[in-house]
């Protein structure tokens, strides 16, 4: 059941802002409404306010700019799946962004409400992170830059002040000698994952790894984990199978998920860690040798 | 195979039309004006006594118009279970009861202006508990100190059965075909298994719904999503404690039913709303209540043990199963028998010992549901099959061939044992599972797949293919009875009347096709009027895969009289003796002068001409035995064994429904009975915590399969002709849920060399189950 409300459409960022400088401790913003009103009609979400979005022409946009990528914050799942360029360019966007619940779902939802649900489950998080993606963040004093890590501080909870909002993602472009893989288990094709893994590895030109990202989401802590553990193991080092393996078997150590997860235990995640870590690693490096992701 | 005009030919169904244009055809479809909403307060706990209940301030509060709770209604024992009078279950609830017997047990009703005023007002509601020890595991629930669940002493069976609620104990009974020992000690080897099978809800995407009102003669109507309207008129009437004459229900479309909808779950509640107020009332059951407060498939832990001989002879079975009724005893029973009744006909083997005992425990109550009872044992039957024919090195594809009934012969199961208690003696009159099984291996590509993964590929992924068999008897024999009207228009068309319940089954158009067939008319012909208690006449409902076999023999009946009092007529108008007279086309032809009468000029001469009278007939059928339809199933699997994922690649289905009077509905019975199968099997799971309460009650945390998980499904009708049934037919609902558990079960094995027990086959489980063997 819905509870009394009032609902707004601005038109224009600005106004959003001038509304949240006044209401924004009450005012829940929403975008695709996939997660929100489900929580809404649960009564686990009891905003005063709700204001829509979608009608901001400003908040909806796949730009190539300079070295990276701008994605507005209203842009939905499908249209990044269906982005021509990020599916060249961006393979690791579009392969998480596609694992993503079901047709239907992602043509209502949007990377910007997605991120800002901070759902530890989320898909497209890890990949972001892995390739170091920024939230561009707005509000009344101006805007601000904030790595996507910094930006999930727990389940549910984010950096965001209540008089901001996300306007874009900013995504760099990756290095060349980068190849990516996103790789994901859930119960059934539409299920939250139980667990996911975004990588990215980069090669210096004599093959060694310049630079790694090994992201694991899906419930394995309050939020998704960024493992430094990987990262000091594999860069500078030649990547083999045995390292990677050993990598994994770190990684998984990082990891604290919730015993009271009903789609797995944390024997179960830790244990398939393992594997997609490993799995993941080893077709980004394919993939990262073969100039895939150019 | 017999030729017909309109049977055997997939014609669109008769209601497809109005479905696609989005017409208000199902319960929750129209408003009402006045109309009331329902909610109902429900247990937070899984035992206990409520010592008081103060509805004071819910009363009080604006836009509430009643409250019903155990003070304010009159306590009338009785089952949910819409079965046939007198039921078959035991009469262990009441409309309100002072005690919760699991989480999700009604404590209290209330109806109010709106939705919302009712949510509201259930908060109000001070209901205050005597908390009682709960018991869960099936296996303590007959422990002596175990909590009695049903202490009250007005609790008991209407028949006489087994019955002992002091001890939880809801059921039992025991046979013996042959000599068990003796088929024993003639194996060469015997295996012994123990078995576990889990919860599963029926997803219908349609909820309970329930709208009453009364209607200008101050009769009041129900329009309820149900199977079985004319028991749903006899248990409301019981439980308001009015005669069945005060009540008319209706069934309008349904959205889908599996047996969840052969309950009363909602409508004695909305009925008594509706008396108390005077005004219409809905109650529509959310997602959530139907995850907490319906019913599942009844939870089984069976042990299986069996002899076979080094030749295959099949020497000895013994099933002992152990069913989880959970609060209430709804189907439990008659779950139960279909074990061993309706499953194990199946196979050749003449001695045969069966054990079942169904317990109550505090979690929610099993009811019917697609199989009933036949799904549960055909997994320990056909993984015990499996393992036989591995252990004496025979393909399973001859195994399965070698040890099943064939036409012609019988099984003394027939005779000891229906689900109600005793059988009837019957031979199989009409049966391809042989060809079944050697078709659907050929077109599965059986031989070559099992070659093949005897090698497997290099890294984690394995491969294995799995087979089954399976039967399901149709009806309860000399119990159910099905009834049409029929009538005819001046046109020469007809208004068919069934009682049988169309749930989106496609039952109205198969019953139309036999009526066509009969009086050789095309389909348009023929109006349907569909489950209503004033208008058509008695069905049992839709259940036991009856109505195409049951429904669809009263139909065939009504059109037959209605034949001779065409061919009566014909026969004065043409001068000519009605031996000589046939029906084609809309027309009665004289073999031998070649004179030709339309049906519309019949009609006009018996309405308004000569001797006027309605041509109309109707007609009745009693269910004289339970008519066994067949498959096999071959399902092929990939295997992840790093994270125990499993994966249908493809399946398989060749199916014995006798004559398929509409093949495109049949093979969508197939189809979605393989799906949900393969739903039950792969992901489908309840999560209780340690206090009984449902964890996972949505979508969201209980998985079923959507469009992009189902695998390729390959359904082939191989015809048999039951001499019993309308133009052959016989059933399809049912039989094929039961083969995924098994099939699937038997290629992990094939794939992995693990085999699966316990369902339902997770990533977690199956991971589990392969380091414990690699731990071995």
């Amino acid at each position: 059941m819905l509870n009394d409300l009032e609902y707004f459409e601005p038109e224009t960022i600005s106004d959003v802002i001038t509304f949240l400088a006044k209401h924004g401790k009450d005012t829940k913003l929403i975008a695709g409404g996939t997660d929100l009103l489900v929580d809404m009609k649960k009564g686990k979400v009891k905003p005063k306010y709700l204001v829509n979005l979608m009608k901001i022409p400003e908040l909806s946009h796949i730009i190539e700019d300079g070295g990276g990528l701008r994605i507005g914050a209203t842009t939905t799942f499908r249209e990044i799946e269906e982005s021509k360029l990020i599916k060249e360019k961006y393979p690791l966007l579009f392969e998480a962004a596609r694992a993503m619940g079901t047709v239907q779902i992602r043509n209502m939802a949007t990377i910007g409400g997605n991120i800002c649900n901070a759902l530890p489950s989320a898909d497209i998080p890890p990949a972001l992170v892995a390739l170091d993606a920024k939230a561009k963040i707005v509000g009344q004093s101006g805007e601000r830059f904030l790595p996507l890590e910094e930006f999930f501080v727990g389940i549910r909870k984010t950096a965001l002040e209540s008089d901001e909002l996300i306007r874009e993602v900013h995504v760099k472009s990756p290095p060349a000698g980068s190849g990516t893989a996103f790789l994901k288990i859930g119960r059934t094709a539409s299920d939250l994952a139980t667990l996911n893994v975004a990588v990215r590895v980069t090669l210096e030109n004599n093959g060694a790894c310049k630079e790694v990202r090994v992201v694991v989401g899906g419930g394995v802590g309050p939020t998704l984990i960024r493992s430094k553990r990987a990262e000091t193991l594999l860069e500078g080092k030649i990547l083999e199978e045995p390292l990677i393996e050993k990598t994994a078997r770190e990684v998984s150590k990082e990891l604290k998920p919730r015993p009271t997860s009903i789609r797995a235990s944390p024997f179960y995640k830790i244990e398939v860690s393992k594997v997609l870590v490993k799995r993941a690693l080893m077709k980004a490096l394919g993939r990262a040798k073969a100039g895939e992701d150019r | 195979m017999r030729e017909f005009k309109v049977v055997g030919k997939s014609v669109p169904k008769v209601d497809a039309f109005p479905l696609a244009l989005g017409k208000p055809l199902f319960a929750d479809d129209i408003e009402l004006k006045g109309m009331l909403h329902a909610k109902i307060l429900w247990s937070p706990h899984a035992h206990a006594r409520i010592k008081n209940i103060d509805t004071g301030k819910t009363e009080a509060l604006p836009g509430v118009h009643a409250v019903l709770c155990y003070k304010n209604v009159p306590r009338v024992v009785h089952t949910s279970a819409g079965q046939s009078w007198p039921e078959p279950s035991p009469y262990d609830i009441v409309m309100f009861d002072n005690k919760v017997r699991h989480v999700g047990d009604r404590v209290a009703a209330i109806a109010a202006e709106t939705e919302e005023i009712a949510e509201k007002a259930l908060k109000l509601i001070k209901v205050e508990y005597e908390l009682l020890p709960a018991v869960f595991d099936p296996e303590q629930a007959m422990d002596e100190g175990a909590p009695v669940i049903h202490d009250e002493p007005d609790c008991k069976y209407l028949i006489p059965v087994f019955y002992d609620p002091k001890h939880n104990h809801c059921a039992h009974i025991d046979l013996e075909v042959g000599d068990f020992e003796q088929g024993m000690k003639e194996a060469d080897f015997v295996i012994e298994h123990k078995f576990k099978t889990h919860h599963e809800q029926h997803c219908s995407i349609e909820p309970h719904t329930c709208i009453c009102y009364f209607d200008h003669a101050g009769r009041l109507v129900i329009r309820t999503s149900t199977q079985v309207p004319f028991h749903v008129r006899r248990i409301v009437a019981q439980c308001l404690q009015v005669p069945e004459r005060m009540i008319r229900v209706i069934k309008p479309r349904i959205g889908g039913g599996f047996g969840g909808k052969q309950e009363v779950l909602i409508d004695d509640v909305c009925a008594m709303l509706a008396m108390r107020t005077k005004r219409p009332v809905r109650l529509v059951y959310t997602r959530e209540e139907e995850f907490t407060s319906a019913r599942v498939r009844h939870p089984m832990v069976m042990w299986a043990k069996t002899g076979v001989r080094k030749d295959g002879t099949l020497t000895a079975i013994q099933l002992r199963v152990l069913s989880n009724a959970g609060a209430y005893g709804p189907h439990a029973m008659t779950v139960m028998n279909n074990t061993c009744a309706k499953a194990l006909p199946l196979f050749h083997c003449e001695n045969i010992k069966w054990i079942a005992d169904a317990v109550y425990t505090n979690l929610i109550p099993g009811g019917a549901y697609r199989g009933y009872g036949v799904t549960q044992a055909a997994f320990p039957m056909g993984v015990m099959m499996d393992e036989m024919a591995e252990t004496i090195g025979m393909d399973p594809v001859n195994f399965w061939k070698m040890n099943t009934i064939k036409k012609g012969e019988t099984s003394p199961i027939f005779k000891a044992l229906s689900e109600t208690g005793k059988g009837v003696e019957m031979i199989v009159e009409s049966c391809s599972l042989p060809e079944c099984i050697d078709r659907g291996a050929e077109i599965f590509g059986w031989r070559e797949k099992r070659e093949r993964f005897k090698n497997q590929p290099e890294g984690p992924v394995k491969y294995g293919v799995g087979m089954s068999c399976m039967v399901q008897g149709g009806t309860v024999p000399l119990i159910d009875m099905a009834s049409a009207f029929a009538k005819m228009n001046d046109d020469g068309s007809f208004n068919l009347l069934i009682g049988a319940a169309d749930l989106g089954t496609g039952a109205d158009t198969v019953l139309a096709q036999i009526f066509a067939e009969t009086l050789d008319i095309p389909v348009e012909d023929v109006i349907v009027y569909p489950s209503d208690t004033d208008i058509t006449p008695f069905d049992k409902g839709a259940y036991a895969s009856g109505t195409t076999y049951l429904s669809g023999m009263a139909v065939l009946k009504t059109a037959e009289k209605i034949k001779e009092q065409i061919l009566n007529v014909a026969a004065d108008m043409l001068g000519e003796p009605k031996e000589d007279l046939r029906i084609e086309n809309k027309a009665v032809i004289s073999s031998k002068s070649g004179k030709r009468v339309e049906f519309s000029q019949i009609v006009k001469r018996a309405l308004y001409i000569k001797d006027q009278f309605q041509i109309a007939a109707i007609a009745s059928e009693l269910s004289r035995l339970p008519p066994q339809s067949f498959a096999a199933h071959f399902a092929e699997v990939e295997v992840d064994t790093e994270t125990g994922q499993v994966k249908v690649l493809s399946y398989v289905a060749a199916v014995d429904c006798g004559t398929a009077v509409n093949p495109k509905l049949a093979e969508g019975q197939v189809e979605g009975a393989i799906l949900n199968g393969i739903s039950y099997a792969l992901t489908e799971e309840f999560f209780f915590d340690d206090k009984g309460r449902v964890l996972n009650p949505s979508f969201g945390d209980y998985k079923i399969f959507s469009a992009p998980d189902i695998p390729k499904i390959t359904t082939i009708l191989v015809p048999s002709y039951e001499p019993t049934g309308p133009y052959g037919a016989k059933t399809v609902g049912e039989v094929n849920i039961n083969g995924p558990l098994p099939a699937i079960s038997n290629a992990i094995y094939n794939a992995v060399g693990t085999r699966l027990y316990d369902t339902p086959f997770t990533s977690e489980r199956v991971l589990n189950v392969l380091k414990e063997k690699g731990a071995d």
